[in-house]
């Protein structure tokens, strides 16, 4: 049943790189393809791993299925998550089931697809390095929650940037996502950078609680008409239901960008070197050839053309003599962005804005962007994964027709207060997406 | 004047790797690619984990070199593309490595005490063994890798370029691969693999690699510096660059000219958080560490060693083990010559076959006066390999008798009549020329010292 609606799903939207032969368990669970499934093909969205099955299980997917998760197949994403619109595909493109002309954001563009589309899912697993859950969860009006860097484990995810990197939830409710996290999070000795944290749930964070609110102004520069009217009205409707809020500035949000792409980057390009086509991948006969030209042959082939973009600008800057201006003075601004964050956070529990600054763009839009135009969309959804902090994005109304998200930040382990806002919020915004 | 840096490499003695739980154990006689996992085999999803032990492993050696350890340390990542890389970059330590700035006492070839100055030690994992059939890897027909190697816990460390002779290094070295075994942190069926630095005046730096065994560095170098020396001499360039050791061929090569650094764009790891050591933990370590050279040296000169030579007997651990077994009185001073009798042979501490109770039993001899010093000195030079003759060769080499001596010179000085003559006379060189007789007809089991006493009574 799950597995045939899966099947169906994906037919008309795009949505599975892989779907699993039969899915036997307690509830259907979708993962993005980034995240290593035991027997089951996982590319990160990749042709230069198109025949990859790894042998183990990420340690999200291990604790879902010891609860009774049912693996339907891995989700459509950017290759690598190199990307905000899930366009940058090495297979399928996958589209946004509220308006198949649009896109359904990026990176975990299949999995918010799914759980908009689902009629048996409540949750999928998504991962967000700059924005990649939240940006498709606004996008087709469903829930996106990205844990605190570090609360949920990192292994068998294949990295993007490893300092950055945080598997999280897209969710039909707040409270799904909520229960699954109290699933997932909590701390695993084979990842080095997961928190030392006991196990816990996080569905009784669903509850109101007494929270004031900051709204970031730098965050409706760039934003469309559309979306700056929608969100405020959802601040006004949190407004009259007591949760007050108040202006709060956060000047660095520029510069968490570049800080952002330069990290993201820099890692990126030392993640990807071991795809070779030596050990698993794409191979080819490497007769009559060096081993660099057989590298450079098997890499050519296998990576997309933003894959080796980034790749070249990663590797640029961290070379000697540019170490210093890019790679080190991105981590530098990173250290301001995190103090900020830290300092305006003091003041107030949780911050409001909206996810992304604009609705699920058209493909033909997207096809006339720059890679710059691409990079900076991200904008809003960069400074709080730059500072790993947690984030959930609800959908609180419409423009054009197409959902609008109201992404609620919070301070590091603050899941709490996020969960409760967004959970508050989706109650006086009517609930569910549609 | 020639400048000689080294690079050790030391494999360390844990039961893991460095990033995974695979073990080290026998790992040499392991089947090939049967210790390996997600992690050091760098499969897509997996994640290095640090062996806490290496960390201590590393942090003895940086006690026994009285390194300075950092606040706070960290893993980068070196990138480079190599086959036997399992990530295509390696995890290593790059700005601030697990200690800096240490010293270990050594010897130069004459026995004479030096302090060789450390420039750093760092962490980081082996890449795979690579093996090139039929060729080198440009020729070779097919490539063969085995990743039980890949992730073995590596301690690399650097000197300073302190040594001025290929003789040194290779002292160093022994000295080094004895203290790290003797605190255990040298896994047990791995030596110090070395890479050199070498420059002579009016020359770059040359790095010498792929050398295996401490003879052969002192071969590699001493090449170098005939190579070097004629390229200087003849007004042409010594450059910079890297060159690889043909054993067979006993010559060096030219692997890579380097005009500049290579680039390996190194980042932090940020899979692996940085971490501090606490003094705690640097008490419980250095409580699991033996008494260390600098240590036994303060304690030699202490009970009465002259200070040059408990320096120098410490400056070769093994020669400190050995001589601490020894209880006689002039045992310092045949340490000397029991170092001396090594170089000559060329032979080390640990390819001794006499025990030390052998040797103090020919010790306590010469003491005795039942051997001459010089008799002694020759004996150590052929027991040392062949203990089995040592009894035998006290015995033949006894010392005389007094009557036994009485009777050589009275039968000399028969045959000698016009020497004796002047000799009581008073003359000296008569009296030399009757010393060598009775020695020669003592068939040297005389001591010289008495034949001339005794001479001078007549």
């Amino acid at each position: 049943m799950w597995i045939k609606e899966a099947q169906e799903l994906d037919k008309k939207y795009n949505i599975f790189i892989t779907l699993a032969e039969k899915a036997e368990g307690k509830f259907p669970l979708a993962v993005k393809d980034n995240i290593c499934t035991d027997g089951l093909r996982t590319t990160a969205g990749s042709k230069i791993l198109h025949n990859y099955i790894p042998p183990f299980d990420a340690t999200v997917v291990q604790r879902l299925k010891a609860v009774g998760a049912a693996v339907v197949g891995k989700t459509a994403m950017d290759e690598f998550g190199f990307g905000t619109f899930s366009v940058n595909c090495a297979y399928k493109v996958p589209k946004n089931p509220l308006n198949t002309d649009r896109s359904c954001g990026g990176s975990s563009g299949g999995s918010a697809a799914y759980i908009a589309a689902s009629k048996h899912a409540k949750f999928a697993l998504g991962q967000s390095t700059g924005g990649s859950i939240s940006c498709p969860a606004a996008f087709c009006g469903v829930v996106g929650l990205t844990p605190t860097y570090g609360l949920v484990s990192r292994y068998g995810l294949i990295d993007y940037g490893n300092s950055l990197d945080k598997i999280g939830l897209l969710a039909k409710t707040v409270e799904d996502a909520a229960f699954a996290l109290g699933i997932i999070a909590g701390h695993d000795p084979k990842d080095s950078t997961s928190l030392p944290l006991e196990r816990r749930g996080y569905a009784k964070h669903c509850i109101p609680q007494d929270l004031k609110i900051g709204v970031p102004k730098e965050y409706f520069e760039s934003v469309e008409t559309g979306v700056e009217k929608a969100v405020w009205v959802a601040i006004k409707k949190l407004e009259a239901e007591g949760i007050e809020y108040r202006e709060v500035s956060l000047p660095s949000t520029k510069s968490a960008l570049f800080s952002y792409y330069i990290i993201a980057m820099c890692e990126a390009s030392t993640n990807l070197a071991k795809y070779c086509g030596l050990r698993y991948g794409l191979s080819e006969n490497p007769e009559g050839r060096s081993f660099n030209e057989y590298f450079s042959s098997v890499r050519t082939k296998g990576f997309g053309q933003e894959v080796k973009r980034r790749i070249l600008m990663g590797t640029f800057a961290r070379m000697a003599g540019y170490r210093e201006a890019y790679y080190l003075k991105a981590l530098k601004v990173r250290a301001n962005v995190i103090a900020e964050f830290k300092r305006v956070l003091k003041s107030v529990d949780v911050l409001a804005a909206p996810t992304m600054p604009m609705i699920a763009p058209r493909f033909s839009e997207i096809a006339s962007l720059t890679p710059l135009q691409h990079y900076t969309s991200d904008v809003l959804t960069v400074p709080a994964n730059l500072a790993g902090l947690p984030q959930i994005s609800v959908p609180c109304g419409k423009s054009e027709g197409m959902p609008v998200g109201l992404h609620f930040i919070g301070n590091h382990l603050a899941e709490n207060k996020i969960i409760s806002a967004g959970w508050f919020a989706e109650k006086i915004f009517g609930g569910k997406h549609g | 004047m020639v400048k000689i840096g080294l690079e050790v490499h030391a494999y360390l003695n844990t039961h893991t790797k460095l990033f995974c739980s695979c073990s080290t154990i026998g790992i040499t006689e392991a089947v090939e690619n049967s210790r390996v996992c997600p992690t050091c085999l760098g499969l897509p999803g997996s994640k290095p984990v640090l062996n806490s032990s290496a960390i201590n492993v590393g942090l003895k050696i940086a006690l026994s070199l009285q390194c300075k350890l950092p606040k706070e340390m960290f893993f980068s990542r070196k990138t480079y593309f190599y086959p036997d890389m399992s990530k295509n970059y390696q995890i290593t330590q790059y700005e601030i490595p697990i200690a800096s700035k240490g010293k270990m006492e050594s010897a130069d070839e004459s026995g004479k005490p030096f302090s060789v100055s450390i420039t750093r030690l760092n962490l980081e994992e082996d890449p795979a063994k690579i093996e090139h059939v039929g060729g080198s890897i440009t020729e070779a027909k097919y490539t063969l890798l085995d990743y039980n190697r890949s992730g073995l816990p590596l301690c690399e460390i650097v000197t300073d370029p302190v040594f001025k002779t290929p003789r040194q290094a290779r002292l160093f070295l022994q000295n080094l691969e004895a203290v790290l075994r003797y605190i255990g942190a040298l896994h047990p069926l791995f030596s110090l693999k070395a890479d050199a630095n070498i420059s002579v005046t009016g020359g770059e730096r040359v790095e010498v690699k792929n050398v295996t065994g401490y003879r052969e560095v002192e071969r590699a170098l001493q090449f170098e510096i005939v190579r070097q020396n004629n390229l200087v001499r003849r007004g042409e360039k010594v450059e910079r660059e890297t060159r690889l050791w043909d054993a067979q061929a006993k010559v060096t090569r030219t692997m890579r000219k380097k005009e500049t650094e290579e680039d390996y764009g190194y980042i932090f790891d940020p899979d692996l958080p940085r971490f501090s050591i606490s003094k705690e933990s640097m008490k419980i370590i250095s409580k699991t560490l033996p008494e260390l050279p600098r240590e036994k040296i303060a304690r030699f000169i202490k009970s009465g060693v002259p200070r040059e030579i408990a320096k120098s007997i410490a400056g070769d651990l093994q020669l400190a083990l050995f001589f601490e077994k020894l209880k006689s009185k002039s045992a310092p001073r045949w340490m000397l010559l029991l170092k001396k009798t090594l170089n000559y042979n060329d032979i080390l501490v640990s390819e001794i076959k006499l025990s030390p109770e052998q040797f103090e039993k020919l010790i306590v001899a010469v003491e005795k006066g039942e051997l001459s010093e010089r008799a002694g000195e020759l004996i150590l030079r052929e027991a040392i390999l062949k203990p089995e003759k040592l009894t035998k060769l006290i015995e033949d080499n006894r010392t005389l008798s007094e009557k036994e001596l009485k009777k050589i010179i009275s039968e000399v000085i028969k045959k000698e009549k016009s020497a004796a003559k002047i000799l009581r006379k008073g003359n000296r060189k008569a009296l030399e020329f009757l010393v060598g007789k009775v020695m020669k007809a003592s068939d040297r089991k005389a001591e010289p010292k008495n034949v001339k006493k005794m001479l001078r009574k007549l």
